[in-house]
């Protein structure tokens, strides 16, 4: 029964933004683009030739990417300071630990094969008391609230990404998440899976879909939503919106929003 | 001024960092806390009048509730009766703007008292009675977005409330929500687009108990009244002025030939504060009674000498320059000096009248129940604990209550034009502008209830878990 009829509109709203910073320009209006590939790429590896794929989603919790970064590389943004060696990458959201959520985590990549990206992620949270309370206002109020005790999460989660093609990037994560705490209506095990479609109108320049189904089965819920991405060499900026839709047939706004400085 | 503003901005871009944590929050699942016992939602509806809950019910809103008559603090303004009814602590004085008696200063005088409104009600620096509710407005606009289209600001923000009420109620047997659009639409639009807010409430509430796993209760309870009709408005000032009370922005430090007077002058309310540093109030308040923008004026008189240890203070009113006394014991005790000059009221004191001395004396229930249902209702409660209530810092020493058809003019923001708010209002001692209602699908009420009294009914309301 529910609908997402706004969905156009996002859609119509994203290519304006996005042509508002230049989409349709000629290239050499545009910021410094990532370097071209060398010459001498197989041409059935888009990611030799073409955006290299994001590492980490936007949606919380949930949304997660089949990429690491390549070895040595290391990003510090708000929602994810990280260093990657090999293939393994050590991270930490620092927005949530901000706001008194600590967190740390570490991914695995496991496979890159021509188009295909696989990797495996662990992360643990420790979300304290009343964690709901822990903010500047009082405007954002969420469905969450933990009143009597703080709760851990431990999600895992199994990541693909697909280059489709040079522009098209796609990515799923299917997650477990144990959930850890003194309240009995806190300790869960959820799953939930999530995918992402991102176009690149320019290597600068992307813009996102986001869906999924997640917290099933102690409280199933569905998100869809809409992001765009800028990146140059040493920044990557996206945000977006996203609808939450909860078990109880109600629905929330999600805002996303991410800035990073790029080493590698 | 432009550190002010400044600081604004910067408070209002800090609290927009709440939204992606709370999304973060947002994507825990989390399991129901006894999923088959109820969970007791408590919504505080701004501006909830008597008058339109009962037309709502006359279209088949809120039928399965108990309501019972609210009498609510006077004077009637939101943060000080939403700090008063939830015991919250205090604010300086009855609005954001106050005259600090200590320093003999205004505080949170003009367009930075005005823009402390929306910070100081959930941006950042959340008063403690806003911050006790679950659930206050849906982003940084929602006051803006609230005055400026009520009722389109309305769906979006029913749809944040129920989100957040569904989500915290699997954790928590008590949940407290807060809307605001009801009050603005009765400011600016008229009472029968309140009474049509109300029955959309009502629709939307039965929607949600419909869809929700779990029993969720309902219980609406309210701030202050609402007089629905329309308004002149006055300023205080002026008044002062024609009356021959000079209006000063600070008193004298010595007591001065002239009389005088501080008048706050801050929202669009039917009421105004004034402060004279404990001087001259019978002569003020019996000249201000007089201008015919007044209806009554009070004002606190002496503490009353050889009382025995009663705690008993002494008050007045003054109509049309015409003084009504009463005394009120620490035990709440009435006694209603000359009992048959208060005729205005309505009401027949005769049953607790004294023959010899001509007065009335009421134990604090009988002056309840004598009282509520008239023009005036709980008139000596109400203004003795205006001046008492710890809930205001520094209290008044004088207030002057309008008539339902005139508002003080408010502070009117420079390059702004005329505030379009002329629909009804509150504040004043008026039936009309002091009955809202509290209603519930869970618990019995009795015909009438103060205000003061929820938090002691509903524990929630007062922070209890």
């Amino acid at each position: 029964m529910r609908s997402f009829s706004s969905s156009p509109s996002l859609l119509t709203l994203a290519a304006a933004l996005l042509g508002a910073v230049g989409w349709s320009r000629p290239a050499a209006a545009s910021p410094p683009v990532v370097e071209a590939p060398p010459p001498a790429a197989k041409p059935e590896d888009p990611g030799a030739d073409g955006p290299s794929p994001a590492v980490y989603g936007l949606y919380p919790l949930w949304e997660h990417t089949g990429a690491v970064d390549a070895h040595g590389a290391a990003r510090i943004g708000l929602r994810r300071a990280q260093v990657t060696l090999w293939r393994l990458a050590l991270g930490t959201d620092p927005y949530m630990d901000l706001y008194g959520t600590f967190n740390a985590g570490l991914k695995v990549g496991l496979l890159r094969e021509g188009r295909l990206r696989l990797a495996l992620q662990l992360y643990t949270y420790r979300v304290p008391t009343a964690a709901e309370t822990r903010a500047i206002g009082n405007l954002h109020a969420g469905a969450f609230s933990n009143p009597y005790s703080p709760m851990s999460l431990l999600p895992v989660s199994m990541a693909a990404t697909w280059l489709a093609a040079r522009s098209l990037h796609v990515h799923a994560a299917a997650t477990w998440l144990p959930t850890l705490s003194e309240t009995p209506a806190l300790q869960t095990n959820t799953g939930g899976v999530t995918a992402w479609v991102e176009w690149f109108a320019s290597p600068t320049r992307s813009v996102r879909l986001h869906a999924g189904t997640e917290g099933w089965p102690a409280a199933p819920a569905e998100h869809v939503g809409l992001s765009i991405g800028l990146r140059s060499k040493y920044v990557a900026l996206q945000g977006g919106y996203a609808r939450r839709f909860a078990p109880e047939g109600t629905s929330a706004n999600t805002f996303m929003f991410d800035g990073a400085l790029l080493f590698q | 001024m432009r550190r002010a503003v400044h600081l604004g901005l910067a408070l209002l871009a800090l609290a927009g960092c709440d939204a992606p944590y709370q999304g973060f929050l947002d994507a825990i699942p989390t399991g129901e806390t006894s999923p088959d016992e109820p969970a007791e939602v408590f919504l505080g509806i701004d501006g909830l009048s008597r008058q339109a809950f009962d037309r709502a019910r006359a279209r088949g809103a809120f039928a399965d509730y108990a309501a019972a008559d609210l009498i609510t603090p006077f004077p009637g303004t939101s943060d000080y009766s939403w700090t008063r009814t939830m015991r919250a602590g205090s604010i300086g004085g009855y609005e954001l703007q106050y005259f600090d008696n200590a320093h003999n200063s205004m505080v949170n005088g003009g367009l930075e008292g005005f823009a402390d409104h929306p910070l100081r009600e959930g941006i950042a620096g959340t008063l403690p009675c806003y911050a006790r509710f679950d659930f206050l407005g849906d982003d940084e606009t929602w006051m803006l977005a609230s005055y400026l289209d009520a009722a389109a600001a309305f769906r979006t923000t029913l749809d944040a409330m129920f989100d957040t009420i569904a989500g915290r109620a699997r954790t928590k047997r008590r949940v407290l929500a807060y809307l605001l659009n009801v009050d603005a639409m009765s400011h600016l639009g008229d009472l029968d687009q309140a009474v049509e807010m109300l029955v959309e409430l009502d629709r939307r509430i039965r929607a949600f108990q419909g869809a929700s796993r779990r029993p969720i209760h309902f219980t609406v309870f309210s701030d202050h009244g609402n007089a629905h009709v329309r308004s002149r408005t006055v300023d205080p000032r002026v008044i002062l002025a024609d009356i021959g009370v000079a209006s000063v922005d600070a008193l004298s430090a010595e007591a001065p030939s002239r009389l005088e007077a501080v008048a706050v002058v801050h929202t669009r309310v039917s009421y105004a504060a004034l402060h004279t540093g404990g001087r001259d109030v019978a002569a003020i308040a019996a000249r201000t009674s007089t201008h015919p923008d007044v209806d009554l004026a009070v004002g606190k008189l002496s503490d009353v000498e050889a009382d025995a240890g009663r705690g008993r203070q002494r008050f007045g009113v003054w109509r049309a320059g015409r003084a009504h006394t009463f005394t009120r014991d620490a035990d709440g005790t009435v006694t209603v000096e000359a009992a048959a000059s208060w005729d205005w009221l309505g009401v027949d004191l005769g049953p607790w009248s004294d023959p010899t001395t001509g007065d009335a004396t009421l134990a604090d229930r009988d002056a309840f129940e004598a009282t509520r249902e008239g023009p005036y209702p709980d008139i000596f409660y109400r203004v003795a604990t205006a001046f008492s209530d710890p809930a205001a810092q520094y209290p008044a020493d004088v207030f002057l209550s309008f008539a339902d058809d005139v508002a003080v003019v408010g502070y009117v923001v420079p390059g702004a034009g005329e505030i379009r708010a002329a629909a009804g209002f509150h504040g004043s001692l008026t039936r009309g502008a002091t009955l809202s209602v509290v209603a519930s699908q869970s618990f019995p009420l009795p015909p009438a209830v103060r205000s003061d009294d929820l938090a002691d009914m509903f524990p929630a309301m007062r922070g209890a878990p």
